[in-house]
């Protein structure tokens, strides 16, 4: 469990100091939590510093574990975000990863803090968060070097091999069995989709996933879901997960509009279903580490119960009507 | 034993939960400070209803009796049920056999298989929903302290 915020600055001072070639220690403002995140803490921090004698102020922000919830890898995350980067999207500034748990109380990684705000998007900045994903989907993964996250043999084993993760996750995690759950496997196996392509897919985007400024779009931000795979996954999760401020009839005009999308009926059941299932076995993983003592934070049971058990309420609703 | 009463569950849980909203939450400035005060009222309160229920009993008493039902019904299920390791723990090994007959059943045409989706399926759905009521008092705060994002 991460120290609490007020004993972290000696330490953060300290880790800043020598990461960023300071003069001298530098001084910290902060650290604050900026964002209510369930799988990362998200901690802000302004630096005051010298280097070769010349005065800067930088404004970071650390994104910390929290014990491996919903089985995601930060250094994966990493790697992504750097390629990302260079191969042109707007992903944060991601300086350094620091694996010492000794520093804050668990491994995380600095980036520069992104100007502007995640909640409560207008339509200008939607549109161009959908603009956005079109072009993500288009990235030339080869070139931009991202076969580290696993080339699937033919397009739909990228499919099989997401249930399969996340069938991994919850069979790891879970107290009990989970029946229903293991129907949804077995249910997405026989109805997986055939990808017209591979491409990256983000595999949580939209409203909440990305900081703006009016309708500009200064970054796309938690990648910890990314993989290669259907981009149909990508449309349906955020008009369906985090697309609550408008109807699913009004994200299939904005899908065809701003980005030339049209994704099937059958399509959208199959990954409304895949997303659904994908958020109930990984919210799990919260649930355990709430009871193993590792994170006794009250969002940590809440989404490894309440909200694990919604999600699997209207999986088992879709399944039963397919 | 000093003879004396003590406070039970319930008046301890509901003691905490006042502390937390009358003296604690008013006295907080910090955002995630206050976030998770409401989420912690969300946990005490569910904490609380459960204080006076064993669901885990009663369900297992049910999806037994309606395992045993099936298998009675039909025999061959218990070779879809056959667990490869016992766990030992009984509430998993109901689960698990549950689990197996769930996968069998899809796609499965036969009358069997229509047995386990007209049966055992809406048992588990009905628990699945029982469940989800009695967590209500968190997912009520978690919407309130404006945490609901995509997964969690």
């Amino acid at each position: 469990m991460i120290r609490p915020l007020s004993e972290m600055a000696p330490a953060l001072r300290r880790n800043f100091t020598a990461r960023l070639g300071a003069d001298e220690e530098v001084e910290l403002e902060g650290p604050e939590r900026i964002a209510i995140g369930h799988s990362r803490a998200m901690l802000g921090v302004g630096v005051e510093l010298r280097i070769e004698g010349r005065a800067k102020r930088r404004e970071y922000v650390l994104r910390v574990e929290q014990g491996g919830v919903f089985g995601t890898d930060s250094l994966l995350e990493v790697r992504l975000m750097r390629a990302l980067r260079t191969a042109g999207l707007p992903v944060a500034a991601v300086r350094w990863y620091e694996r010492d748990a000794s520093v804050i109380g668990a491994p995380f990684f600095v980036m520069d803090r992104v100007a502007g705000k995640g909640e409560n998007p207008g339509l200008g900045s939607i549109r161009g968060c959908v603009r956005l994903l079109r072009r993500q989907h288009e990235l030339d993964w080869r070139r931009a070097g991202l076969a580290f996250l696993g080339v699937p043999s033919v397009p739909r084993a990228a499919t099989l091999a997401q249930i399969a993760r996340w069938e991994r996750v919850y069979r790891d995690s879970c107290f009990l069995p989970v029946p229903l759950l293991d129907e949804a496997a077995a249910w997405l196996r026989r109805h997986a989709p055939t990808p017209e392509r591979i491409a990256l897919v983000h595999g949580d985007p939209g409203p909440g996933n990305f900081m703006y400024e009016g309708d500009r779009i200064n970054a796309i931000t938690d990648w910890e879901f990314a993989h290669l795979g259907d981009p149909d996954e990508d449309w349906v999760y955020m008009a369906t997960m985090r697309g609550a401020s408008r109807s699913r009839e009004e994200w299939k005009e904005l899908f065809k509009l701003e980005a030339d999308v049209e994704v099937s009926d059958s399509a959208w059941r199959f990954w409304e279903a895949f997303n659904q299932f994908k958020g109930a076995c990984a919210n799990l993983t919260a649930l355990r580490l709430f009871s193993d003592g590792v994170n006794p934070a009250p969002n940590m049971v809440a989404v490894g119960t309440s909200i694990h058990l919604l999600l699997l309420n209207r999986l088992v609703e879709l399944i039963g009507q397919a | 034993m000093s003879g004396e009463r003590h406070p039970t569950q319930q008046e301890l849980l509901a003691g905490a939960i006042r502390t937390v909203e009358e003296v604690l939450l008013p006295e907080l400035q910090s955002a995630w400070a206050r976030t998770s005060a409401v989420g912690l009222l969300g946990q005490l309160r569910y904490a609380l209803a459960r204080t006076t229920t064993d669901s885990l009993a009663a369900q297992d008493a049910a999806l037994e009796k309606c395992l045993t039902g099936l298998f009675e019904e039909f025999p061959e299920l218990r070779d879809h049920a056959a667990a490869v390791d016992t766990s030992g723990d009984a509430s998993w090994d109901l689960r698990e056999q549950a689990a197996r007959l769930l996968v069998f059943a899809v796609g499965h045409e036969s009358a069997a298989a229509e047995a386990v989706r007209a049966q055992l399926r809406p048992l588990l759905a009905e628990q699945l929903a029982q469940d989800l009521a009695e967590t209500h008092p968190m997912l009520q705060a978690f919407l309130a302290s404006g945490s609901l994002g995509s997964t969690g």
